[in-house]
């Protein structure tokens, strides 16, 4: 899909895509990982208000820090796809 | 109104989170502050993280004890107006099938995002609070 969408857009699109804000879910894995605990991961991937209930709360206990670990890889794929997307429109 | 996969997600996320800290307050206030520290970032590194003494601070609020709040953690006022204003929220849209919280969330989040009026005072804050409970501790 990420194919035909490229192979259709004009060349107007291609400064825009270049300056996308794309993150790579491995290093949001590693800051999940040192750094879940104070909502940094969600910061950094642009849920703003999930970073803000995860840094208010520790963490949620310390759960959703951990949930988050599995998660947070896939969250950065969507998010990814979400900012692909909006170029294209 | 059809909600997205996102939106669902914040829900259920704030509705675990709402219960959880009703809970964990109540139990709190109950046994007089009895419940374990949890703080992952405490455990393992030895200093206090952003939140810790929340559950102290929000206590001390509760029993109105405002100058004890401020000195434990000020973010306990945040936390605070969040358990008043977002359970109550939660629970008229499961009743009344709205969407009045994700609207608030993503307009919320949004001048969050773009205003650093807003922004840059609230990073401060929790930098300035985390400085305070290292120095303190």
């Amino acid at each position: 899909m990420i194919r035909e969408n490229l192979l259709k857009a004009d060349d107007s699109k291609f400064i825009t895509l270049q300056t996308l804000n794309l993150k790579d879910p491995t290093t949001i894995l590693i800051v999940s990982v040192l750094a879940g605990n104070l909502g940094i991961d969600r910061f950094l991937i642009g849920d703003t208000g999930l970073g803000i209930g995860k840094l208010l709360t520790c963490g949620g206990l310390g759960i959703w820090a951990i949930v988050d670990w599995f998660m947070i890889q896939g969250r950065t794929k969507e998010v990814n796809m979400e900012r692909l997307n909006m170029m294209f429109i | 109104m059809q909600l997205s996969k996102e939106q669902l997600l914040i829900y259920k996320s704030f509705g675990i989170l709402s219960a959880v800290s009703v809970i964990w307050i109540t139990w709190n206030l109950a046994t007089s502050g009895g419940a374990p520290a949890v703080c992952l970032f405490r455990h393992v590194t030895g200093l206090p993280c952003p939140s810790c003494g929340m559950t102290h601070s929000i206590m001390a609020i509760f029993n109105f004890e405002m100058k004890e709040a401020i000195h434990i953690n000020v973010l306990g006022f945040v936390a605070v107006l969040m358990m008043l204003v977002v359970p109550p929220l939660l629970l008229v849209d499961l009743i009344f099938r709205k969407t009045y919280f994700i609207s608030i969330y993503s307009w919320s989040e949004n001048l969050i995002k773009r205003n650093l009026v807003v922004s840059i005072p609230l990073i401060l804050l929790v930098i300035g609070n985390w400085i305070y409970l290292i120095c303190e501790s």
